[in-house]
């Protein structure tokens, strides 16, 4: 857990590293993310991040490497990202609906050292695609599952939990170290890498992370990304902006029409949802719509053309 | 029927012939490019329920024939390794995940009434399933492995994969996506059986150490692919079959003589 006074980095540290340290350090018993199966308050969702950013080094992560994400939103994918950045590397973040061939495409066109995906969603199974791809296109890259049934956790090789103890190995000093290599963090630096089907991945600067994330922190928003971490919208201002205001990011995706997703916004009284238009629109005719919202934030999570507009 | 010594052929005897012979059962390529295999990103849900409701079976006589192959092998690494299947196979205790069940759940989240389940089996494919147990019960040890270990664990793993592949761009199961069971299929298409697919065929390797347990072995093998592609081409075939001629209505006799139930 960070100490927000004595340390050197945190308190003057106005890198978002830095900032969500003084997050957590103030806060760190409230809920940070929710999801389907459970939630991690701020202390085990930062603890989660330290354990993470040692298992990359100790993967062999140097700075600015690159390590890919292809997953629905789920906790694990904002812990690669906040590990990532405190070890400076960057994460392509790949849209869970791109095909195997799609992710291939990606993964040549971005190298990464380590993969990470989820063991299945709605019957997708990435891990299985990848092992495919690697028999037939050659695929030399360290992949880690997370979501797997519990019986396969510490059975199957690559788990999520084997890749966390992995960093116990590293010390606190060499995770420092790490961080503060070659002086603060540059925030002209692309931190993460947006890839879904549209055109080349956009690519998100720590500036433009923070920047979008900014207008989000005046209050502490109970937040809900619907829309996937690869739209740079949802993972610079639903994901940041929740976790830097001190709000709360919630991942649950399950709705089946947009009755339910008015009723969920009732009753988890989510201040914002980052969603794609499509959705947007399906709840705007929804009977009583407006009413139901209350004073709920629709944002759409946007095309890439609006996200380059913006920034 | 063929007698098992008019089967065995002579020209595969040394393990890499074998592996040569049985590269359908390894990789998904082949089945790919299989039109039958691709017809299923475009198919109606009429057509897509009569071919998953087919393979319905494939899973209910595979637990029987698992425990014949299980029966007939000596003490080895396989044999261990195939009584784990088993378990998982059965649900580990629980009624409810037996991979027959989880099967019938997927079938039912795509609209499959159970109405129909007992009533499905097309006739040529009953023929098929229990031709099968007859080998199995007939044929030698290292021949049972290359029927339903290389048969069922390796082929229809791939094959499944493939299935799993083109489903998965169909735009009706696009569209109800998040209704639908996938137990089955987090199972069968996951990483965690095409680890299960390479750990058979090591195991296997391991029993195969004399030519003539490779020729055995390598017999097993092309009958299983000959009938798993035949039942196959029942399956997308099944559809427009029962609307001419219909679909077995007597039940079944099975071969081995033991009560037809659905928990065979």
């Amino acid at each position: 857990m960070p100490r927000a006074d004595a340390d050197c980095i945190g308190a003057a540290d106005a890198s978002l590293m830095g900032r969500l340290r003084r997050v957590v350090a103030a806060r760190p018993e409230q809920t940070a993310i929710s999801y389907a199966d459970g939630a991690l308050t701020y202390a085990a969702f930062w603890d989660q991040v330290e354990l993470a950013a040692k298992a990359l080094i100790a993967s062999g992560v140097l700075v600015g490497d690159r390590v890919a994400s292809w997953s629905p939103n789920r906790p694990e994918c904002i812990v690669i990202q906040c590990a990532a950045l405190l070890c400076r590397a960057s994460v392509v973040h790949l849209d869970p609906e791109l095909d195997g061939a799609e992710a291939m495409g990606v993964l040549e066109q971005l190298p990464c050292r380590h993969v990470f995906v989820r063991a299945n969603h709605d019957g997708k199974q990435y891990p299985a695609i990848l092992r495919a791809l690697r028999r037939e296109r050659g695929f030399a890259c360290e992949v880690t599952v997370h979501g797997r049934p519990e019986r396969f956790e510490r059975v199957l090789p690559g788990g999520w939990l084997d890749f966390l103890d992995s960093g116990r190995a590293v010390t606190s000093a060499a995770l420092a170290g790490r961080e503060s290599a070659n002086g603060s963090e540059d925030a002209s630096r692309v931190v993460a890498f947006c890839a879904g089907r549209e055109g080349a991945p956009v690519k998100l600067s720590a500036a433009a992370l923070s920047g979008e994330a900014r207008p989000f922190e005046a209050e502490a928003a109970m937040s809900w990304a619907v829309a996937a971490f690869s739209e740079p919208t949802v993972l610079a201002t639903s994901c940041f902006g929740a976790l830097l205001a001190g709000g709360e990011l919630s991942l649950t995706d399950a709705f089946t029409d947009a009755e339910d997703f008015l009723r969920l916004v009732r009753t988890h009284r989510f201040s914002q949802v980052f969603a794609p238009r499509t959705r947007i629109e399906a709840v705007s005719q929804a009977p009583n719509s407006a009413e139901l919202l209350g004073n709920c934030r629709l944002i759409e999570s946007g095309s890439k053309a609006a996200w380059a507009a913006r920034t | 029927m063929q007698t098992m010594e008019s089967r065995v052929q002579g020209e595969v005897s040394t393990m890499q012939e074998f592996w040569k012979l049985a590269r359908g059962a390894m990789s998904t390529a082949q089945h790919m490019i299989d039109r039958n295999v691709q017809s299923l990103q475009h198919a109606s849900m009429e057509q897509v329920r009569s071919v998953l409701l087919q393979y319905r079976w494939f899973t209910h006589y595979y637990s029987g024939d698992l425990a014949i192959l299980i029966y007939k092998l000596p003490p080895s690494s396989l044999r261990s390794f195939l009584a784990e299947c088993l378990l998982e196979e059965q649900g580990m205790g629980k009624p409810s995940e037996t991979h027959p069940a989880l099967y019938d759940a997927f079938l039912a989240s795509l609209g499959v009434s159970s109405d129909v389940f007992e009533t499905s089996l097309d006739p040529d494919n009953a023929a098929i399933l229990e031709e099968m147990r007859s080998l199995l019960l007939a044929g030698d040890y290292m021949y049972a492995v290359g029927l339903r270990g290389m048969g069922a664990e390796c082929l229809c793993q791939v094959y499944l994969e493939s299935v799993h592949h083109y489903l998965l761009k169909n735009p009706e199961i696009i569209a109800r996506r998040s209704d639908i069971n996938w137990t089955f299929w987090d199972i069968h298409a996951s990483e965690a059986d095409q680890m299960h697919g390479e750990k058979s065929r090591e195991f296997i390797e391991r029993l195969a150490t004399t030519p003539e347990k490779i020729r055995s072995l390598a017999a097993g093998y092309r009958d299983a692919e000959q009938m798993f592609l035949r039942f196959w081409k029942n399956a997308y075939a099944a559809l427009e079959k029962s609307k001419t001629r219909g679909l077995a209505k007597a039940p079944i006799i099975p071969v081995d003589g033991w009560r037809y139930d659905a928990a065979r």
